[in-house]
């Protein structure tokens, strides 16, 4: 029906708004952020000069980012694999034709739109180390002897966020993977069941088997989604105890807005991008290749 | 009647069984939640009981009007007014290039895909420092513009994506016979397109809306004035100092700030869900 | 006078031609039909004439007037399309007025327009209700009924029956046929399915690869097809191709099959000794001899159709099928001698496929 000959007007109008903003603050902004990685730009300064490498040799050297890189790796991997495990087991529970489970399944997507802001409050009040719910259900049922220091350990406050995390992306993986589910066809189960296959198996080597891909796609999104989601230890934990929290979107806002250093905040955003070039790459490779 | 155990365990075991892991799993999954809500309504004696109470033994909404003034009234407001306006620009920006994407042979299109649904992850850190300096020269630092323009931005590539799967399902023909009729393009794109595909515009008129809902840090950076500030920036800047103790009260903000987006959700969560998954299943 | 004239119609898309230098004209209240296998580029053709598609050299013309150019509104043409393209958000009705609201019909016109059609096609009871409520059936009566009211001077169809079931099929052919008696409209019909065309058309237009290969009624087509494409194309079951050798004996040229078997030729047309060509025999014009002829042949399978038996036999190496009397009793395995009255006979050059008639 369209050609892009004969209705270019058409096209431009549907295409420029979208291109602008994209061209104006997407692309500019990165390409402006590499090449800013390279200076050492900052808002403070009137003006900024070429220094090369120097950033990313800073950053090479300094503790700190590897302690954060090592962080954020952690705790999204960690959330990730966990929120994934749970994810199946409820879209495989809630797939039977279980009553209410259109309720069920309604009422845990229903925890998907709490605000980020909530939950770090929520998460403060639920670890607190006095009056927490986590604290006090364990002593009630004679878990733990002591109170936990939940948000002012290193380890203990990265498992809170791991469970943060995994808690908040369960609800869309399992809509998702229920989604995936619903898509099995009916048949290829009957058959299945026909030559003998008992559940586990009928799970095991059909179901799952089909709806890998989705689920795989649907985790990586997630955790990459996750990359940028620093609310919580900016508002829980403040990246502490000891940067033990310090995740590395964080990091590099903190860098830019804190300490108003564009140059480094930059230099952590590039080798990012770079990051999320090797990623998918290989996503391309492995995952996609396979659909 | 013969006893028999494989029927006794098909009949009641399994159901009861999955109808209780499943009653369990979704109790366990919302607990915080609930536990919010009770906390808010207890009164400020119940707060610290051990063992925990789950059903406050008198339900009191001290908190809510303890915390109800003019300050969280006004970053309710500034939060609703820069969610809607973004996510009405992004959804029909998003809708028009999708339509343009799924419907134009334009060339390069599995790449610019390709960037869209990488935007996802990009740094948004990254993003932000130029975009401070852009906003800064236009004089728009420290206006509610800035916030809509920067949630606009990081999610108009999802909009995009969504709406291009969605409309790539919605069959040409429909189109065709309507431009046989007589029908223009722009009525074509607003009367058929745009109508079919309700569910994705819904979806991601919500997720832009949940998104700007969420986002902290370009009200943190972009915002000085007090009264400028939406709800997440508000809580993180004046609340938290302000009420540290007070838990009763910040669980009842909490329930307060969700409330707007919860019964959003709860009316459209269907639609959502549909094109949500029409739009990403087959990405 | 021709109507609908197409002059030297191409399209390519991509260096891909798809559509070679078409030439075509269609007559008022004609019902013309294009059809061919999959890919030989007939719904281009109609999505030409439709102004859906532009094409890349020629002109069309439309009542005498050159609508190449044209967008499809201002052709005052309508289209049913194979998946049948309703408005889902819009009710019957709607999708019934949708065109001529546009159009700026004046609110009681439009109503007694999409009543009379809704009557027409028996819709009445489903004007308040949306297309995923409907079947089938009643889907393509409504993608009619939105032609209809427009009362355009030209109908196209895209292969509207396809996704119908075969019963369906059938009934719905009746429907379009009486339709078009009924409203005299010319119409262009899209379709792949050869009954379809020839039960339907006032003229078949049979393409393949881009190209017209042969314009003519269904009877001319049928009877008189110009090469094996066409003869194979059209009939069911197809028709019998018997390759040999032409041979001539005191009684005449007759055809050396391979095997032992022959088959007697025309004797009024002029062979040479030793030509190869094709001999066609429709299943129709293939009898089952009660002498005994050269034709020799084992039945393998028995089909009864209930209005007509089909056998289907192996002569040398080839399989052939001819229609026989339902009371005669063969079983599978049986010999039996085939025959043809020679004027049944199409001859064809194997090499270009083109039929011979007098170059011979």
């Amino acid at each position: 029906m369209y050609s892009l000959k004969q209705n270019k007007l058409l096209l431009l109008g549907l295409c420029l708004p979208a291109t602008l903003i994209v061209a104006i603050f997407i692309i500019f902004p990165i390409a402006n952020g590499v090449y800013m990685s390279f200076t050492d730009a900052s808002p403070l300064r009137p003006t900024s000069k070429f220094v090369g490498f120097e950033n990313y040799r800073y950053l090479f050297a300094d503790d700190v980012y590897w302690q954060v890189l090592g962080n954020t790796i952690f705790i999204i991997g960690f959330a990730t694999i966990l929120a994934m495990l749970i994810s199946v087991c409820l879209a495989l529970l809630l797939n039977n034709t279980i009553r209410f489970s259109g309720l069920y399944r309604s009422l845990i997507f229903q925890t998907w739109v709490v605000p980020w802001i909530v939950i770090a409050i929520l998460w403060g009040w639920i670890f607190n180390t006095d009056y927490g719910l986590v604290n006090g259900t364990l002593a009630q049922y004679g878990l733990i002897e002591s109170q936990i220091d939940w948000l002012f350990n290193g380890k203990y406050a990265q498992w809170a966020i791991i469970l943060c995390f995994a808690w908040r992306s369960i609800p869309f993986l399992m809509v998702i993977m229920l989604a995936a589910l619903q898509g099995v066809p009916g048949e290829v189960l009957d058959a299945a069941e026909v030559d003998g296959a008992k559940y586990w198996q009928k799970t095991f080597k059909v179901t799952l088997p089909l709806i890998q891909n989705i689920s795989l796609a649907a985790a990586l999104m997630q955790a990459v989604r996750m990359f940028q989601e620093m609310t919580l230890p900016f508002v829980l934990t403040e990246g502490g105890p000891m940067n033990a929290t310090m995740v590395l979107s964080m990091y590099s806002y903190n860098l830019a807005f804190d300490s108003w250093d564009f140059a480094l905040a930059a230099t952590v955003g590039s080798l990012w991008l770079v990051m999320l070039v090797l990623f998918g790459a290989i996503y391309l490779k492995t995952v996609v290749r396979e659909m | 009647m013969k006893f028999s155990f494989s029927k006794l365990v098909r009949g009641y075991i399994i159901p009861y069984g999955l109808q209780a892991s499943a009653l369990a799993s979704t109790a366990i999954l919302i607990s915080p939640i609930v536990w919010m809500v009770s906390t808010s309504l207890k009164k400020e004696s119940e707060v610290f009981d051990r063992p925990p109470v789950w059903i406050p033994s008198e339900i009191s909404f001290d908190s809510y009007f303890r915390i109800m003034n003019s300050f969280v009234a006004n970053i309710l407001y500034n939060s609703i007014l820069v969610a809607l306006l973004a996510a009405i620009i992004a959804t029909v920006i998003g809708a028009m290039t999708a339509y343009a994407l799924s419907r134009f042979a334009i060339p390069g299109k599995s790449t610019i895909m390709l960037f869209f649904l990488s935007s996802l992850a990009f740094p948004i850190p990254l993003l932000m420092m130029s975009m401070y300096i852009l906003l800064m020269k236009m004089g728009l630092l420290d206006t509610l513009l800035s916030m809509i323009i920067g949630h606009t931005v990081i999610t108009l590539p999802i909009t995009v994506w969504l709406m291009k799967n969605f409309i790539d399902q919605i069959p040409k023909e429909i189109e065709e016979a309507a431009y046989v009729e007589g029908a223009s393009f722009l009525r074509i794109i607003f009367f058929i397109v745009f109508p079919l595909s309700m569910p994705a515009l819904t979806a991601s008129a919500l997720f832009v809306f949940v998104t700007s809902w969420n986002e902290l840090f370009f009200g943190l950076s972009f915002i000085s004035s007090p009264d400028l500030r939406t709800v997440p920036v508000g809580i993180s800047q004046s609340f938290l100092q302000e009420f540290k103790t007070d838990w009763t009260g910040m669980m009842s903000l909490a329930v307060i700030v969700t409330i707007p987006i919860g019964i959003i959700f709860v009316f459209l969560q269907k639609s959502f869900l549909r094109g949500m998954i029409a739009g990403s299943v087959k990405g | 006078m021709s109507y609908v004239e197409l002059n030297n119609i191409g399209k390519s898309f991509d260096r891909v031609e798809v559509l070679k230098k078409i030439n075509l004209s269609i007559k008022k209240d004609e019902f013309c039909v294009l059809i061919g296998p999959s890919g030989c580029g007939k719904s281009t053709l109609l999505r030409i004439i439709a102004g859906l598609e532009s094409p890349s050299s020629g002109s069309l013309s439309l009542n005498n007037k050159d609508v190449t150019e044209l967008r499809p509104r201002d052709r005052n043409i309508a289209m049913v399309f194979q998946n049948y393209a309703l408005y889902p958000h819009l009710t019957v009705r709607g999708n019934m007025e949708f065109g001529l609201k546009l159009d700026k019909t004046p609110k009681a016109k439009i109503n007694d327009l999409v009543n009379e059609a809704a009557a027409i096609l028996k819709l009445e009871p489903y004007l308040t209700r949306y297309p995923k409520q409907l079947s089938g059936g009643q889907r393509q009566r409504v993608a009619m009924g939105r032609a209809i009211v427009r009362n355009p001077s030209l109908f196209l169809f895209d292969e509207p029956l396809s996704n119908l079931d075969a019963k369906l099929r059938t009934k719905m052919r009746t429907e379009i046929k009486s339709l078009h008696f009924r409203l005299k409209s010319t119409t262009v019909y899209v379709t792949h399915d050869q009954i379809e065309a020839m039960t339907m058309a006032d003229k078949i237009v049979v393409m393949n690869e881009g190209e017209i290969i042969q314009v003519g009624t269904p009877l001319e087509l049928f009877d008189n097809p110009k090469n094996l494409f066409v003869a194979s194309f059209l009939g069911s079951p197809e028709i019998n191709l018997f390759e040999g050798t032409v041979k001539k004996s005191s009684d005449g040229y007759f055809l050396k099959l391979d095997g032992t078997s022959d088959l007697n030729l025309p004797q009024d047309l002029n062979f040479n000794e030793d030509q190869k060509i094709i001999v066609g025999i429709r299943p129709q014009s293939l009898k089952v001899s009660s002498k005994s002829t050269k034709l020799k042949s084992v039945v393998n399978i028995i089909e009864n159709t209930g209005t007509s038996t089909f056998i289907f036999s192996t002569v040398g190496s080839s399989n052939v099928c001819s229609e026989v009397d339902r009371n005669l009793n063969f079983k599978v395995g049986d010999d039996i001698f085939l025959s043809a009255e020679p004027n049944k006979m199409l001859i064809f050059n194997p090499e270009t496929g083109e039929r011979l008639i007098n170059e011979i």
